[in-house]
């Protein structure tokens, strides 16, 4: 194991811990507006929540991008 | 890390295969369903809202021929009422009018019973004083009376016209008739008086006639010259009888 | 412990010079259950639809409103695309549920197949919609300054469309492999539910994606309708 294995692993579970604070975040804010939404309309419930579930998973992208990140480091290392 | 370009290149041919699959098999006979349905769904529409404008026209139709129907009844009702009208009218005047006969009817016949009553009466009037006059008369001596009775006679001859008398004269033989018979010394003075009234007389026949009561009178076959109590007694009845008709009229 | 690459996909044969990998076999065989189902389902349509035949409809009428929604187009000429888009990405997503089959979604070659497939179909149908002069002077809307940025966002915008699927997929069945490694039965059975609603959540999305991208191509007013168009990358 040299350092570059090293750095990679660090690296890999930086971006993972980058990608799911941040992501958390997002997602906890459009779960509190979706509810916000929600309660002013309940009649409007199931437009919300079905934008909700496509904004979440793009949300989700991005710690999809971390995640995606993270096992390049480790397993397709162009540099080890 | 590397890319596989012979899986990238397959992949996309296959989706590329599995788009135009999908379109042939899936996509385009599901929509042409949809598309026939709804097309069919439209006819049916379409078809429907025509028969409901047809029944809307023909109950339209209904609706104006009931109304006819509805006037016609009206009209004929209000002929039958007019011809029922018409009907009670002539029924009603027919029924004055054989009202009016039967009250005529009864008027006549009350009129009838009363003449008939009066006439009873005055029958009765008549003999009751036929009889009465009798009676009376059956007090004094009968030559008197004769004698009176044919003085009247006489006197009731000289009264007559030139003419009426000559006329007597030529009817024939002469009848004298006397509620009792006469005396043949009457006999002789009548036929004597007689024959000085109306001198081309024969000689006079006397019979006896017990209803004049008193009184001479003198027949020929074609007059007679009344000269009775009889005679009065019909004259006054009669007469009483005009005054109570004049009263009633 | 050590994993097997996720990044990697192995060849199973060859036909000629040609070698088969793992996804591409996984795709024909989705190719075929999608055919043949499709044409058994289709194959006697009736007036009055028999229950298979009401479901059916709905899932085409369902995806033709949101084209006919989304693209505000007739939705006859793209449906064939965008519905063998969504249906292949939700049978490829779910197919991990099959005991040894690996989704072939997880792997970067097909998702970058779909992704250059969508990417040519905006160019293509915004052509078509357009014409060529007309489809290039929406690069220059709002202003002729933002024309390469319009022009990079076409790529970008593929590529993320193509990382977000593959990066979905794989971490997906990475992750019920990592926990199936290590606890082994009935653990990873949430994690697999959470697996088939992330990949049906991914094919809405991808389809949904593509529309768009190609519904912006079509419509006059350039390259940024209202809606979803905000990718993040």
């Amino acid at each position: 194991m040299n350092w570059i294995h090293l750095a990679s692993i660090l690296g890999a579970a930086f971006a993972i811990s980058i990608g799911a604070i941040a992501p958390a975040l997002g997602q906890g804010r459009a779960v509190a507006a979706a509810m916000d939404a929600i309660a002013r309309q309940p009649e409007a419930a199931n437009t919300v929540s079905r934008t909700l579930f496509v904004g979440l998973a793009m949300i989700e992208t991005m710690a999809i991008y971390c995640l995606v990140i993270a096992l390049l480091l480790l397993f397709a290392n162009p540099f080890a | 890390m590397r890319i596989d370009w012979w899986t990238l290149a397959l992949q996309a041919v296959n989706v590329l295969i599995l788009v135009w699959l999908l379109g042939r098999f899936l996509f385009r006979p599901v929509m042409d369903a949809i598309a026939a349905r709804q097309a069919s769904a439209q006819a049916l529409l379409d078809e429907a809202r025509e028969a409901k404008d047809r029944a809307q026209a023909e109950a339209q139709a209904l609706k104006t021929q009931n109304d006819g129907f509805v006037a016609d009844a009206a009209a004929r009702r209000a002929e039958i009422r007019t011809e029922a009208e018409a009907e009670r009218q002539r029924l009603l005047a027919q029924a004055r009018l054989e009202a009016d006969a039967v009250v005529e009817q009864g008027h006549a016949a009350i009129d009838a019973e009363r003449g008939r009553v009066a006439a009873q009466w005055r029958e009765k009037a008549a003999s009751l004083a036929a009889s009465m006059a009798g009676t009376l008369l059956a007090r004094l001596p009968p030559e008197q009376t004769v004698q009176a009775m044919v003085d009247a006679l006489k006197a009731r001859l000289g009264d007559l016209s030139e003419a009426d008398r000559r006329s007597l004269a030529a009817a024939g033989p002469v009848t004298v008739a006397t509620p009792a018979p006469l005396t043949a010394d009457l006999q002789t003075q009548v036929a004597r008086a007689l024959g000085e009234i109306l001198p081309d007389t024969a000689t006079p026949i006397f019979a006896v006639d017990p209803d004049l009561i008193a009184g001479a009178e003198l027949r020929t076959p074609h007059a007679v010259v009344r000269n009775s109590w009889r005679a009065d007694l019909d004259a006054m009845v009669e007469s009483l009888n005009e005054d109570n008709h004049a009263r009633i009229a | 412990m050590k994993f097997a690459s996720p990044l990697e996909s192995h060849v199973l044969f060859a036909i000629g010079p040609v070698p088969i990998s793992q996804p591409v076999a996984t795709t024909w065989g989705i190719m075929a259950f999608l055919t043949i189902g499709s044409w058994l389902l289709t194959r006697r349509l009736a007036f009055r639809p028999t229950r298979a035949q009401a479901a059916l409809e709905l899932v085409v009428e369902t995806i033709a409103g949101q084209i006919r929604e989304t693209m505000e187009a007739e939705p006859r000429r793209y449906l064939p695309l965008i519905g063998t888009l969504f249906l292949f990405l939700l049978v490829a997503n779910w197919s991990s549920l099959i005991p040894g089959v690996e989704p072939p979604t997880a792997t970067l070659e097909t998702d970058a197949a779909l992704a250059l497939i969508v990417f040519g179909a905006t160019l293509w149908f915004g052509v078509r919609a357009l014409g060529p002069r007309a489809y290039l002077a929406t690069f220059a809307r709002p202003s002729i300054l933002l024309a390469p940025l319009n022009i990079v966002e076409l790529f970008t915008r593929s590529f993320s469309l193509m990382v977000r699927l593959f990066g979905n997929v794989m971490s997906g069945v990475f992750m019920i492999g990592v926990v199936l490694s290590l606890a082994g039965l009935l653990v990873p059975i949430p994690l697999m539910a959470l697996e088939m609603l992330t990949g049906a959540v991914q094919a809405y999305i991808f389809g949904a994606l593509a529309m768009v991208f190609i519904g912006s191509a079509i419509s006059e007013n350039g390259a940024r309708p209202p809606s979803k168009q905000e990718s993040p990358a």
